[in-house]
């Protein structure tokens, strides 16, 4: 019984002393990458660093043991897309109507209230060629030192969940796959 | 006449399928190529033009038929003999002055031009075959 409220005690003090309600300002070295398919060979587009410091804004909501985000997003530049080969950056920038939509918007909606390490299920509303669908993720959640929190996400998509049509080439017969596996490694720094 | 319309009919066909075939060649055997066909010069598929894609083994036909309605007689040789003749015909006269400018004009590769040149003389030693076959 002692060894049971012990164990309580250490789990309690740690959720006091590890929750990430407050601000948070999303680090340079955060990443995004999305791995796509033709039906010639795979490619990976991705964004290796992340220029703008948004800032996240949440708070603790006990009841629902979530942290709730308020106007929190971040904003990426299609443009800075690097798909490492120049025709296929050239298209993924016009399907996803760049000129049009520049920017890739991640709304973070909620977050599942963590204690220690491990996966935690978040929701965000993503905004893509004017279109916002909300999507559960699985982060695997990781603390960084005592004030940096670090998010890996793993979300299959569809090109299709946005309305948006894929490159097809010489009759059809050249394709970009409608499947895409979307990796988030963000690292979150308490501010 | 009858004859003359299943030849071309028959040689279309047998086009559509090979440039089919040749396509998921390129694709499997050489994917680095056919990914140039990613390449923003061409164009998007859309219904208003993949047609033209498929249709295009016909009417290949239906102007080499014309060729060889023309020429046949003095093309040398047998089948094999008058196809290859007809291939080499059609490369060097159609395909090569158009391919050279095509290059010079928009932004493929040598290899890319090339495979084209060598499909097309392919494709006109093909339905050599079928013409001297099917209507000699």
């Amino acid at each position: 019984m002692r060894f049971l409220l012990f164990i309580l005690l250490v789990c309690f003090s740690s959720f006091q002393s590890r929750h990430v309600a407050g601000s948070w300002v999303i680090e340079r070295n955060s990443s995004l990458a999305i791995d796509g398919s033709s039906n010639i060979n795979k490619f990976t587009c991705d964004i290796r660093e992340y220029v703008k410091p948004d800032t996240l804004k949440s708070v603790n909501d006990q009841a629902r043991r979530k942290f709730i985000f308020n106007n929190s997003h971040l904003s990426v530049d299609i443009k800075k897309f690097d798909c490492h080969h120049k025709y296929i950056t050239s298209d993924f920038r016009r399907m996803l109507k760049s000129d049009e939509y520049p920017n890739l918007v991640i709304r973070f909606v909620s977050l599942e209230e963590f204690h220690q390490d491990g996966i935690v299920k978040g929701v965000v509303d993503i905004e893509l060629a004017g279109k916002r669908k909300r999507m559960e993720i699985n982060y695997n959640c990781s603390h960084i030192g005592a004030n940096q929190l670090r998010l890996q996400g793993v979300k299959l998509m569809k090109f299709s969940d946005f309305q948006l049509e894929t490159p097809k080439k010489i009759g059809g017969l050249i394709r970009i796959n409608e499947e895409i596996v979307v990796n988030f490694n963000l690292f979150f720094r308490r501010i | 006449m009858k004859k003359a319309i299943t030849a071309t009919l028959a040689s279309g066909v047998v086009l559509l399928l090979l440039s089919l075939a040749l396509l998921y060649f390129v694709i499997n055997v050489f994917p680095s190529q056919a990914e140039e066909y990613f390449s923003p010069v061409f164009r998007w598929s859309s219904a208003g033009t993949d047609w033209m894609f498929y249709a295009h083994p016909f009417v290949l036909s239906i102007a080499l038929k014309w060729f060889w309605e023309r020429y046949k007689e003095i093309l040398p040789g047998g089948t094999f003999l008058k196809a290859v003749e007809m291939a080499f015909v059609y490369g060097m006269v159609a395909m090569l002055p158009v391919l050279w400018l095509t290059f010079s004009a928009i932004d493929i590769s040598a290899v890319m031009v090339l495979s084209w040149l060598g499909y097309g003389i392919l494709q006109a030693f093909v339905a050599g075959l079928i013409f001297a076959t099917l209507n000699p």
